[in-house]
C-alpha cells in the first residue's frame, strides 16, 4: 500500500511539474520609417517698402504675394518678394505637423528696427509627404513705424519652422 | 538573471523611443530681409500761369485750332459764337 502510495506521489510531482512549464511564441515587428527632415530653400524677402507718417503692415502670402495697409505704399518696382520656403523630406504618404513662430521676429538695419510676425504656411497646419516629399511655405507680416528711416532690414536670428511626424 | 534581461530590454525600448522622438521632429530656419527706401514726395515751387487773355474776339489760334480739326469736324463759325458740328458719314 505504501508503495503504490509513493509512486502514485511520484507521478503526480511529474504531472505537476508538466503542467507547471508552458511556453508561447510572438513575433517582434519594427519598421525603421525614413527620418523627416527639412531643409531652408529660400528665405523670406518683403521687397520694397514705401511709408509716409502713418504707421503701417505689409502682408506677406505664402504664396509670395504682398498687400499694405496704413501708411505703407509699395511701389510698382518693388525689388525682390519671395516667402520663405522649405523642402520637407520623409516617408512617402507620411503627414506632419507644422510648427511655427510664435511671437515676433525682430529685423533691423543696423540702427532701426522693424517686427515680423502673424506667421502663416501653406499647407497648414499639417502636411503631406507625397512622394516623400513637399514644399512648405511660410508669409508672414512686417510692422512698419510711422516714417520708419530707409534702409535695407535683415533678421538678426532667423526665425525657426518645426516639422514632425503625425 | 532573468531580472536583468528584463531590465536590459526596458532600457533598449527607452532608448529606441527617446531616438525615434528626436528624429521625428526637426527644426530649419530662415532670414527675413525688407528694404525700406523713401517715400516719393513733391512740393510746388512755383504756380502755373497761363498770362493775361482776352475772349472777346476770334483769335486766330482759335481759327487754327478749329481748321486742324476741319478733316474730322464740319466747322460752322458763326457772327457770334464758333459751334462745331460732327460730320456725317
Amino acid at each position: 500500500m505504501k508503495k503504490i502510495l509513493s509512486v502514485s506521489i511520484v507521478m503526480f510531482a511529474f504531472v505537476a511539474a508538466t503542467f507547471g512549464q508552458v511556453s508561447a511564441t510572438a513575433t517582434a515587428t519594427a519598421t525603421i520609417v525614413t527620418p523627416i527632415a527639412i531643409v531652408n530653400a529660400s528665405n523670406m524677402n518683403f521687397g520694397n517698402v514705401a511709408v509716409n507718417a502713418t504707421p503701417g503692415t505689409v502682408i506677406l502670402t505664402p504664396a509670395g504675394t504682398r498687400s499694405a495697409t496704413g501708411g505703407v505704399t509699395l511701389p510698382a518696382v518693388g525689388g525682390t518678394i519671395t516667402a520663405a520656403t522649405f523642402t520637407v523630406t520623409g516617408t512617402s504618404g507620411a503627414t506632419y505637423s507644422i510648427t511655427l513662430p510664435s511671437g515676433t521676429n525682430t529685423i533691423t538695419d543696423g540702427t532701426n528696427n522693424m517686427t515680423v510676425g502673424t506667421w502663416t504656411s501653406t499647407p497648414t497646419p499639417t502636411g503631406t509627404l507625397t512622394g516623400g516629399t513637399e514644399t512648405l511655405r511660410v508669409g508672414a507680416t512686417l510692422n512698419v513705424g510711422a516714417s520708419q528711416p530707409a534702409g535695407v532690414y535683415v533678421s538678426g536670428t532667423p526665425f525657426t519652422v518645426t516639422v514632425n511626424y503625425n | 538573471m532573468r531580472r536583468l534581461r528584463i531590465t536590459f530590454a526596458c532600457l533598449l525600448c527607452l532608448f529606441l523611443i527617446s531616438g525615434m522622438t528626436a528624429v521625428a521632429q526637426v527644426s530649419a530656419t530662415g532670414h527675413i530681409t525688407a528694404e525700406v527706401i523713401t517715400a516719393l514726395s513733391a512740393v510746388e515751387t512755383s504756380q502755373m500761369s497761363f498770362g493775361r487773355f482776352s475772349r472777346d474776339r476770334r483769335e486766330a489760334s482759335l481759327s487754327s485750332v478749329l481748321r486742324a480739326l476741319s478733316p474730322f469736324w464740319e466747322v460752322y463759325i458763326p457772327e457770334a459764337e464758333p459751334t462745331m458740328l460732327p460730320v456725317s458719314m
